[in-house]
């Protein structure tokens, strides 16, 4: 470079290109151009995109910078075609490309080939970009996941039919439960074809109507073996499933989109043939242990009502049945007895008078009017004891119907109905509820137990 | 309680847990007698229901493959070694 002075003249300008070179704008540029060029061939510059922009072209044009300075950056659409997430402004980032300077403006920027987030790999963003847009959509949220049914009628697996995981999966199902029917949709799991099988698989056993529960699955891989498992499509598939999907992808550490999107995640396809289904042997032993305790439960609690009406029967409560049959029978043959007493009174009486009237009476009128009479009299005896035995005959059968409906109501058919009688304060059996008023106390006898209740309300029907 | 006897479960999974339920009931003896014997009934037919369940399903893995007009069809799945 020239010294120039500070004030003053101005320096004179060369008088030939032999004393000085004199450089037109576009040797200038063309120098500059290779000297850039070689210099910086393909570096690494770190920094935070702004102005990012995209055109229709679709090439990325942006300037990097930091706290004090910026450049411009470009990156075809050549370089970006297989990257796997969108630069915004304000990330930072690590972009390989080489330096170049664009003649005509006399301007240089970096042409990029390569960008990654700082300090993370590519793959990385990816999944982390797609996970937060899918989460802020609800594609995660646990109020939409289904549980998984019990005992599935069928069971769909949409993986490859010749890995390892179709057979780990097959292998634990049939341990835990033969009698399965199983629906495979032969899947590619790996490359750029595989998203859109699984699509497909997910949409096709989604047809079935006895598939209850879909196994998504995977053996374990590299982070780009496992990629399909993390592309959109494939997530939003699982999203729309009818069929509650269990997602099985990897090993235990591997976590993908799909992991998240399902309704449950199994760590390994193993796990995911455990979880679909509980063994057969144990859902046979927990029916069979309800069915004897349902079983066993009721036998007990008869056993238990026996007893308690055989001790009721010798109960004070009910000692009054028979009491009654007794007062009653009692009462019967009381009345027998007085009729039968009174009869021969009547008889009695009957035959004095004769007696009498014969002593008054001629011997042949007599005679004749005493046969009129006891003949009178025998007729009259025999209808009053008709009448008085149908009379006894009657309240025989009256008692004896009230005996047998004691019996049908015995204290072991009645309670064991789980009927309660209603005692009022007396004793008397309550059967109305005019019987009884608000405040009184009564008794409720149950088949267990006695009650001793006050009345608060009566309500005639 | 009444209306239930006579219904089919829905899945094995309702009737065990409905048959749960009827085993606590019992076994509190919170129910009166005649419930009882209604619930050691629906007990017995929800027993019957799981049990067929368990045996009923057939054991039978199917693998979905295109056929010529390109629709998908059932085949007895052979798993390659």
């Amino acid at each position: 470079m020239q010294q120039r002075p500070l004030f003053g003249g101005q320096s004179e300008p060369p008088e030939s290109a032999s004393a000085a070179q004199v450089y037109t704008v576009s040797q200038l540029n063309a120098e500059v151009k290779i000297l850039v060029e070689t210099t910086y061939p393909l570096i690494w510059v770190e920094g935070e995109i702004s102005d990012f922009k995209q055109p229709g072209s679709g090439h990325f044009y942006f300037n990097l910078k930091d706290s004090k300075s910026a450049v411009k950056a470009v990156m075809w659409k050549s370089s970006h075609r297989f990257m796997r997430w969108q630069p915004k402004n304000g990330m930072k980032v690590m972009v390989h490309g080489r330096l170049t300077v664009y003649e005509p403006q006399g301007s240089y920027q970096l042409d990029v080939v390569q960008m990654v987030p700082h300090g993370k790999g590519d793959l990385y963003a990816a999944f982390e970009q797609l996970k937060e847009k899918l989460q802020s959509e609800g594609l995660f949220d646990s109020a939409r996941k289904r549980s998984i049914p019990m005992l599935p009628r069928k069971i769909g697996i949409v993986t490859s039919p010749t890995g390892a995981a179709i057979q780990d999966i097959l292998n634990v199902l049939n341990r835990r439960f033969a009698n399965l029917g199983i629906l495979i949709f032969p899947a590619t799991v790996q490359g750029e074809e595989a998203a859109p099988t699984i699509v497909e698989g997910l949409g096709v056993l989604n047809l079935s109507r006895q598939i209850e529960v879909i196994i998504l699955a995977r053996g374990g891989g590299s982070i780009e073996d496992l990629w399909p498992f993390n592309d959109e499509t494939v997530a939003r598939a699982i999203y729309s499933s009818r069929i509650p999907v269990i997602s099985a992808v990897g090993h235990e550490t591997d976590t993908t989109i799909s992991d998240f999107v399902a309704d449950l995640r199994a760590p390994t396809p193993s796990a995911a043939a455990e979880l679909v289904i509980g063994t057969k042997s144990e859902f046979a032993e927990r029916v069979r242990n309800h069915s004897k305790r349902i079983h066993a439960s009721l036998h007990n609690r008869l056993l238990y009502l026996r007893n308690r009406v055989n001790v009721a029967a010798r109960h004070r409560a009910l000692a009054g049945f028979p009491e009654k049959l007794r007062t009653q029978q009692q009462m019967v043959d009381d009345y027998e007895g007085r009729l039968r007493a009174g009869l021969t009174r009547y008889h009695q009486i009957q035959q004095r008078k004769l007696i009498a009237v014969q002593q008054k009476m001629s011997p042949g009128h007599l005679k004749h009017l005493i046969e009129v009479r006891r003949s009178r009299l025998s007729n009259l005896f025999g209808r009053t004891r008709t009448s008085i035995q149908k009379k006894v005959h009657d309240v025989r059968r009256s008692a004896e119907r009230f005996e047998a409906k004691l019996t049908s109501l015995s204290p072991l058919a009645v309670l064991e109905r789980g009927y309660s009688i209603a005692y009022s304060e007396d004793g008397t059996i309550l059967k109305n509820a005019t019987q009884t008023s608000s405040g009184k106390a009564i008794r409720v006898k149950l088949h267990h137990g006695l009650l001793q209740c006050e009345v608060k309300e009566t309500q005639n029907d | 309680m009444t209306e239930t006897v006579n219904q089919d479960p829905v899945s094995f999974e309702i009737a065990l847990k409905e048959l749960e339920g009827i085993v606590k009931q019992l076994e509190t003896g919170e129910a009166k007698l005649e419930e009882a014997i209604e619930l050691f009934e629906r007990g017995m037919k929800l027993t019957h229901y799981c049990s067929q369940k368990l045996e009923e399903a057939e054991k039978k893995v199917e693998m979905l493959v295109k056929d010529s007009q390109g629709q998908y069809r059932a085949v007895p799945f052979e798993p390659e070694k």
